[in-house]
């Protein structure tokens, strides 16, 4: 027994080496192929992100502000539960900063359960969502102390509690949604889930509202006070949670009281403890060596490569292969199509990526009352449903990883691999259009012909001058992309920007060729022009394909290092 | 004399599939020992057991006399490991991989900078200072795993493939460091596919199929046992190759021997 070492290793020492190696992962992020442009995406992208959390504090400060001086500080609890449900929806949509390594790996070193706890809860801790809600809650004390100075300790302590229980909340929730999803059968589960849910809801809009009614004065104002009906309800039951109790602590403040302030912050700290005990029996399993994910019987991605060279293999094959096949598509193209659609259906992410869009549609669908008689839903649908998958067309070879070189070696030409990649998302584009096409129909009526015919020559334009130009990132900047994660990056940061740019200038364009033909009295107007406009994207795109080969065999090692590098 | 691995009744089950069933394992302090078993037959799986990465799913294990469950944290200073896959962090350097390591093993700065040069310059990595570890070859890569293995003087092991995609010249380098270790009291514990390195360095081995331990003891010990079962008169000593077919052939695991006709 007195051969095993039992000195401590100060917790500063390794604290510091983990926020080191943060830091030095983060620095040397930019150090790669493309890192001037990721610095320059970011710093673009930086006042946007700024916004996102001015904006809700702004919001919560004013609100906090208004409930205060008008006497209505039982208004309060409302805004701490509006700031609650805002953090756990930015949360469920913005994925936190990548850590560029997975914490897990902390525990090969001899870290004590309490420092790799520790070092789990801030690493992170950076979120938007985290961010979003403490700035909102202390925007909301900034402004209950403004109204009324003597509230200042009761609204900040109450707000700093909340803050601390709420980041403990959604830490272990998540915590507990990785454990569930990690495996294939229940990320296709989820999938699934989220996507009745949004039918449901979609269901549920049009039963209870109808379709396309536009709302009187006096049914808006019923509807008001529906809502204050339901939420005077079940506010009694949502007293004892954390936002009730911070807004309970600030009203018994105010009338003078205090004990029970103080009791009612003790509560939320409560709540914070009871959250960090779920959260750590959790990280506990962790941290003693829980295999969560399906790695301990098989590994994941040897499995993607696999059916890559299934697939690779195929059109090799039908390549070589004199026979003519059934399919519209040559032999060749016939194999890479079901190479790519075998990944998405093996992908729930992917596939989840794919009709998010689409679901949104559904649920916003019954919404847009005066935009549906003007007839420019469907292409508000389509400009939506389009925009949301356009990234992909910038990172096509992300999913193939070191499987990339299985194209390199079989005899078969790159221009053919990022021809069937693209007509698959044009397939995708398309079944989009049809979907949104049946969705608008359904919901309103069909739109006029000329919006119809306008709007489809849209999207093949808008689809030929992404895919053109995401064929060349795809190319240049390539980012291998981890299959088994729902929240992922599908292209670097510039990429991402570009397809963005790209699709609001194609947009502006579509809109102004279309206001153009209102202006005239010529509604068939945007159809000549759009059609020419997309013959001419065609050239383009073919020209652009016809280089594929040449680029590729430029940037071949590149590629190659890329998408096999370590994480 | 305390083993410096001893486990009892080691399990591990993934769901329905049982990786490692119930394998009784005992290394001495010194011993340079070789785990063998074919693809998927749970030696990985194992390796992260005895080393803290996943925890068992019955069965105990003891490190130098101590349960690795009840004293995690202090075990683990004793161990080194190159897990499979080498866990490295792909955007640090060589020099900022290592440094990172030193100060997580509790290394002062001045040891961790001088141990780093040191490591770096007899693992001919020295003139790699710049280049991202993701930049590595495979090789490297595995070097540079191995260096952060030792950094902080382990008294075991722990090696998963360490041969595998390094070039003759650094295998070399490599294993007279390790015999090296072995000098010095230090016990290794590996895994390679390469019977012929695992036939010169190892004096002990033990032999895993399907979860299940099929065979264990000294070279010596096996090949008596082989011997046994194939009197042959004047035959040339078996050779780890043959000691691990014949033990796979034993058990009935063996490949069946058969031929893809289609191939010119």
């Amino acid at each position: 027994m007195a051969r095993v070492a039992r000195t401590v290793i100060p917790a500063s020492a390794q604290f510091g080496a983990v926020a080191w190696l943060r830091w030095r992962l983060f620095a040397n992020g930019f150090r790669r192929k493309g890192g001037a442009g990721e610095v320059v995406a970011r710093i673009i992208v930086l006042p946007v992100a700024i916004l996102f959390v001015v904006g809700p504090t702004v919001g919560a400060t004013t609100a906090a502000y208004f409930a205060t001086t008008k006497d209505h500080l039982e208004y309060l609890t409302g805004i701490f539960w509006g700031i609650f449900l805002l953090q756990i929806l930015v949360s469920i949509n913005i994925s936190a900063p990548g850590l560029n390594f997975a914490p897990e790996s902390l525990i090969r070193y001899p870290v004590s359960f309490f420092r790799y706890l520790t070092i789990r809860m801030f690493l992170g801790l950076l979120s938007a969502s985290t961010l979003i809600g403490t700035f909102s809650l202390l925007g909301a004390a900034t402004g209950i102390t403004a109204a009324n100075p003597a509230l200042a300790m009761v609204a900040y302590s109450s707000a700093i509690a909340l803050a601390l229980c709420n980041m403990l909340f959604v830490r272990m929730v998540f915590a507990w949604i990785d454990r569930w999803l990690s495996t294939r059968r229940a990320r296709e589960i989820l999938t699934i889930f989220i996507f009745s849910v949004s039918i449901g809801a979609q269901y549920v809009n049009v039963t209870l509202n109808g379709v396309g009614k536009h709302l009187t004065r006096a049914q808006r104002q019923a509807r008001i006070d529906t809502f204050l009906h339901v939420y005077r309800t079940v506010q009694p039951y949502l007293r004892p949670l954390p936002p009730g109790l911070a807004g309970r602590a600030i009203v018994t403040g105010h009338s003078g009281a205090s004990v029970a302030p103080v009791a009612l912050i003790g509560g939320i700290v409560v709540f914070a403890l009871a959250f960090l005990a779920v959260f750590g029996y959790r990280t506990r399993r962790e941290y003693r060596g829980e295999e969560l994910s399906e790695a301990g019987q098989r590994e994941p991605e040897k499995a993607q490569v696999s059916t890559l060279n299934r697939g690779i293999a195929l059109a090799a094959i039908s390549e070589q292969s004199s026979t003519p096949g059934n399919s519209i598509f040559s032999p060749l193209l016939g194999g890479l199509l079901e190479k790519e659609w075998i990944y998405v259906r093996r992908n729930p992410a992917q596939f989840y990526g794919l009709i998010a869009p689409l679901a949104m549609v559904f649920i916003f669908a019954g919404r847009l009352g005066s935009l549906a008689r003007t007839g420019f839903v469907f292409p508000a649908a389509v400009a939506y449903s389009v925009l949301g998958i356009a990234a992909l067309a910038y990172n096509v070879l992300g999913l193939d990883a070191n499987g990339i070189q299985g194209y390199f070696l079989a005899p078969i030409s790159m221009r053919s691999v990022i021809l069937a990649k693209n007509l698959f998302n044009f397939g995708v584009n398309a079944l989009q259009v049809v979907l949104a096409f049946l969705v608008v129909s359904i919901s309103y009526a069909p739109p006029p012909l000329w919006i119809a015919i306008s709007t489809i020559l849209w999207v093949v334009l808008a689809s030929l001058i992404n895919t053109t130009i995401g064929n060349m990132r795809s190319i240049i900047a390539p980012k291998k992309i981890d299959p088994n994660k729902v929240s992922r990056k599908q292209a670097s940061q510039l990429s991402a920007l570009m397809c963005i740019g790209i699709m609001l200038a194609v947009g502006a364009l579509g809109a102004g060729v279309m206001a153009l033909g209102q202006h005239f009295r010529m509604s068939w107007l945007p159809i000549p022009i759009l059609a020419t406009l997309a013959v001419g994207a065609f050239i383009l795109y073919m020209t652009g394909l016809n280089h594929v080969d040449r680029m590729i065999l430029t940037h071949r090692e590149l590629l190659i290092e890329e998408l096999s590098k370590a994480s | 004399m305390t083993p410096a691995v001893h486990t009892t009744s080691l399990t591990r089950r993934f769901g329905e599939f049982t990786a490692v069933n119930n394998v009784n394992l005992t290394v001495d302090s010194g011993q340079f020992f070789g785990f063998l078993g074919p693809n998927g037959a749970g030696k990985s799986t194992t390796i992260k057991m005895l080393t803290g990465l996943l925890a068992p799913t019955s069965g105990t294990i003891e490190i130098l006399g101590e349960d690795l469950t009840a004293n995690t944290v202090d075990l683990k200073r004793q161990i080194g490991v190159v897990p499979e896959g080498l866990a490295l962090f792909g955007r640090l350097t060589a020099p900022e991989y290592l440094r990172f390591v030193g100060r997580m093993y509790g290394l002062d700065k001045a040891t961790t900078a001088q141990r780093t040069e040191e490591l770096l310059d007899f693992m001919s990595l020295a003139g790699e200072n710049k280049k991202l570890i993701t930049d590595f070859s495979h090789g490297m890569q595995k070097k540079l795993a191995l260096a952060a293995a030792v950094i902080h003087g382990p008294k075991i092991l722990f090696l998963d493939e360490p041969f595998e995609g390094v070039d003759a010249i650094a295998a070399g380098t490599l294993k007279n460091m390790l015999q090296g270790m072995i000098a010095r009291g230090s016990t290794i514990f590996l895994t390679s596919h390469v019977l012929e390195i695992v036939e010169r360095l190892c004096t002990h081995v033990a032999i895993i199929q399907k979860g299940t331990l099929v065979a264990q003891g000294s070279l010596e010990e096996l090949r008596a046992g082989v011997e046994a079962q194939h009197p042959s008169g004047a035959r040339q000593k078996a050779t780890l190759e043959e000691i691990f077919l014949n033990v796979l052939g034993t058990t009935g695991t063996a490949p069946p021997e058969q031929e893809l006709s289609w191939l010119g």
